[in-house]
């Protein structure tokens, strides 16, 4: 498959592409036996009827699929406790506000859970190369774009399920009892919410080039910026723009 | 090289993949050479490469595309993805080489030791993943049409994007630019 050098390299880079050509006969000797070897154990897997080796290889995005379905069948579960408890509790603002709330969380995970498994399973990996790594940026992008939607809200969802669950329990109204836990748990999440975000800006900032772990990187908008410059360039290639 | 037991499998082509593997060896050996910046990284590229190429193999359909076509998509797209993502592909590597460690050993003896050669995979190293695809593809001696069809590109963009890259690699050649 190897054409003679020259028939496509410039003049002066010729030897060069000729030492290149020559140059990874080690690796290839290593990939060689590899090759044999697993082709070994998919024989001895397949005589006994079973494929360990290539389910281990499989395993990773299993996990990944496995996790993302899992999330969501717990929020469809979540959408249909908080959608009966609103309708049973119409009468009590607290609860109803309380339902609704977590309600739509629920309803937008679902979204986002599904609409991850889709772009997952557009993903392929023998396909064209940009339009492979393309599909992996939008992965990636909007992976990072639910998970700081999807967690940030539970700084304050925590109250709601509270109430929700002192009034399904205990048969109290947690808001009517106690007004003020409420607004100073109000006032905590937000105080919470802001300085984990200041947190964030800070650690990403003194980080400067080195990597800063990786919440603050998705909290101080950085991962997303970066997700979203990488598929923009990728289409920018693909309209030769680059 | 190729496959000891000759038992034919009952679902995938399994002595097939070895033999692909083997005569199609150094497109793996060039795409993880030109993607790993040390011996180990190009050692631990080529693995990554490998496995891929086995988990996909079940699925490789003639009809869809050439054997090296699909190679090199394979090949170039868990390179690009391992730039990214180190840690993934370092988890899903050790998940199956435990059975093959052996061989593993044998890929990982692999190196280069010419001083021309390197300057020329650091001059590949300063380039973006996608213009480094081009230029292993186009030093590789494969067509612009190929090239297209590897990279989901046109023909015509794939040739105004290599005058420019053989442009600019001959020019850090020269200079001897670091990374």
């Amino acid at each position: 498959m190897t054409p003679p050098v020259g028939t496509n390299d410039p003049d002066d880079l010729a030897d060069l592409v000729r030492t290149w050509r020559d140059s990874t006969a080690r690796l290839e000797g290593g990939i060689a036996e590899l090759a044999a070897a697993l082709d070994r154990a998919h024989e001895r897997d397949a005589r006994a009827e079973r494929d360990p080796a290539r389910a281990r290889v499989t395993g990773a995005l299993a996990t990944v699929r496995a996790f993302n379905i899992a999330q969501l069948v717990v929020a469809a579960v979540v959408a249909i406790a908080a959608g009966s408890f609103w309708i049973d509790h119409r009468d009590e603002p607290s609860a109803l506000l309380s339902g609704l709330s977590l309600h739509g969380y629920a309803i937008a995970m679902i979204f986002a859970m599904a609409r991850r498994l889709v772009l997952v399973a557009r993903v392929d990996v023998a396909g064209p190369v940009l339009a492979t790594q393309t599909a992996f940026a939008r992965v990636r992008q909007f992976h990072i774009r639910s998970s700081l939607a999807l967690g940030l809200p539970w700084w304050f969802l925590w109250i709601p399920c509270l109430i929700m669950l002192a009034r399904a329990v205990l048969g109290v109204d947690l808001y009517a009892r106690a007004p003020l836990w409420f607004w100073l748990s109000m006032l905590v999440g937000s105080v919470g919410l802001v300085g984990s975000l200041a947190l964030a800006r800070y650690l990403v900032r003194r980080a400067a080039a080195s990597p800063a772990p990786r919440w603050a990187d998705q909290l101080a908008g950085r991962s997303l910026a970066r997700a979203a410059r990488e598929l923009a360039e990728l289409f920018a290639y693909a309209r030769n723009a680059t | 090289m190729t496959a000891s037991a000759p038992a034919p499998a009952p679902s995938a082509p399994k002595t097939a993949f070895a033999d692909a593997i083997t005569e199609h060896r150094r497109l793996i050996a060039r795409v993880a050479a030109s993607y790993g910046r040390t011996p180990e990284d190009r050692r631990d590229l080529a693995q990554d490469i490998l496995l891929q190429l086995w988990r996909a193999w079940p699925r490789f359909d003639p009809a869809r595309a050439k054997l090296t076509t699909w190679m090199y998509r394979i090949a170039l797209n868990v390179a690009i993805s391992a730039l990214r993502r180190p840690a993934v592909a370092a988890a899903a590597r050790s998940a199956v080489l435990d059975d093959t460690a052996h061989a593993a050993h044998a890929v990982a003896s692999a190196e280069t030791d010419d001083d021309r050669l390197e300057q020329l995979y650091s001059a590949i190293a300063t380039l973006a993943p996608l213009d480094r695809a081009l230029v292993v593809l186009h030093l590789d001696g494969i067509p612009h049409a190929r090239i297209a069809e590897v990279l989901g590109l046109g023909a015509s963009n794939v040739a105004t994007k290599l005058s420019r890259l053989r442009a600019l690699l001959r020019t850090r050649l020269t200079q001897g630019e670091p990374r």
